[in-house]
């Protein structure tokens, strides 16, 4: 059996749940990140951001790619995370090469699949899902 | 014999339910669980805690819960109509 995590996932993102992605990224922007233009999600109720450390000192490149999301309405479930815990992290993101095969080994191990596979916009159009452990947290898994 | 069916449908009906209990009882570290408890009269049952709960029903009766089932599972009874649907 592999460990809880699978070897075939590759960090891609941490996600942070804000209540005003301009004003988050605000502070981002300073300290030397650029930013895409936010893009509203639809299916998951949420507007969506990226930023990426700029530079080519070595410590900077270091630093990973942050997602920020925030809620267009009350339907969105990020919603409860800033009711919750306010602006903060709440899911790392990990690219897979076989989307459907790490879910079910994922399944495996005992994380429950909470948001079936389905597009996001933010990314390409490519295929997220949302799984969650008790002792590992949220994480989003995207195809690659 | 269908009173007979009638009460074994009884029995597994309260097996069932009191399972349900014991593990609303280790998630939420109580022991005060209603049958009537539900999202809306419970404040303990947030949606973290929601995950959790299902995660341990998955465990205590070895069933799998689709993503559109775990929003559904709003009350001990739901939970319990669902369950025995799934161990049929």
């Amino acid at each position: 059996m592999e460990g809880i995590m699978l070897n075939e996932l590759y960090f891609h993102h941490i996600g942070i749940a804000v209540r005003n992605i301009e004003q988050t990224a605000t502070l981002y922007l300073t300290a030397g990140f650029a930013m895409t233009e936010p893009v509203i999600d639809t299916l998951r109720h949420v507007r969506i951001c990226f930023l990426k450390k700029t530079g080519t000192v070595f410590e900077k490149e270091k630093m990973p790619l942050i997602e920020l999301v925030e809620p267009i309405n009350e339907l969105a479930p990020v919603n409860k995370i800033l009711e919750k815990s306010g602006v903060s992290p709440y899911h790392f993101c990990y690219e897979t090469e076989d989307l459907y095969g790490s879910v079910e080994k994922l399944k495996k191990q005992k994380y429950l699949l909470i948001q079936k596979p389905d597009l996001a916009i933010a990314l390409e159009n490519r295929k997220v899902c949302f799984m969650f452990h008790k002792d590992a947290g949220l994480i989003e898994l995207l195809e690659k | 014999m269908v009173q007979k069916n009638i009460n074994n449908r009884l029995n597994v009906d309260s097996e069932i339910k009191e399972k349900i209990i014991a593990v609303f009882q280790r998630v939420f570290e109580t022991v005060e669980i209603e049958e009537t408890v539900s999202q809306q009269n419970f404040p303990k049952w947030d949606s973290l805690n929601h995950l959790n709960l299902v995660v341990e029903l998955e465990d205590e009766f070895d069933v799998s819960f689709e993503p559109e089932e775990i929003v559904e599972l709003k009350n001990l009874q739901i939970i319990k109509d669902v369950i025995i649907n799934k161990l049929q």
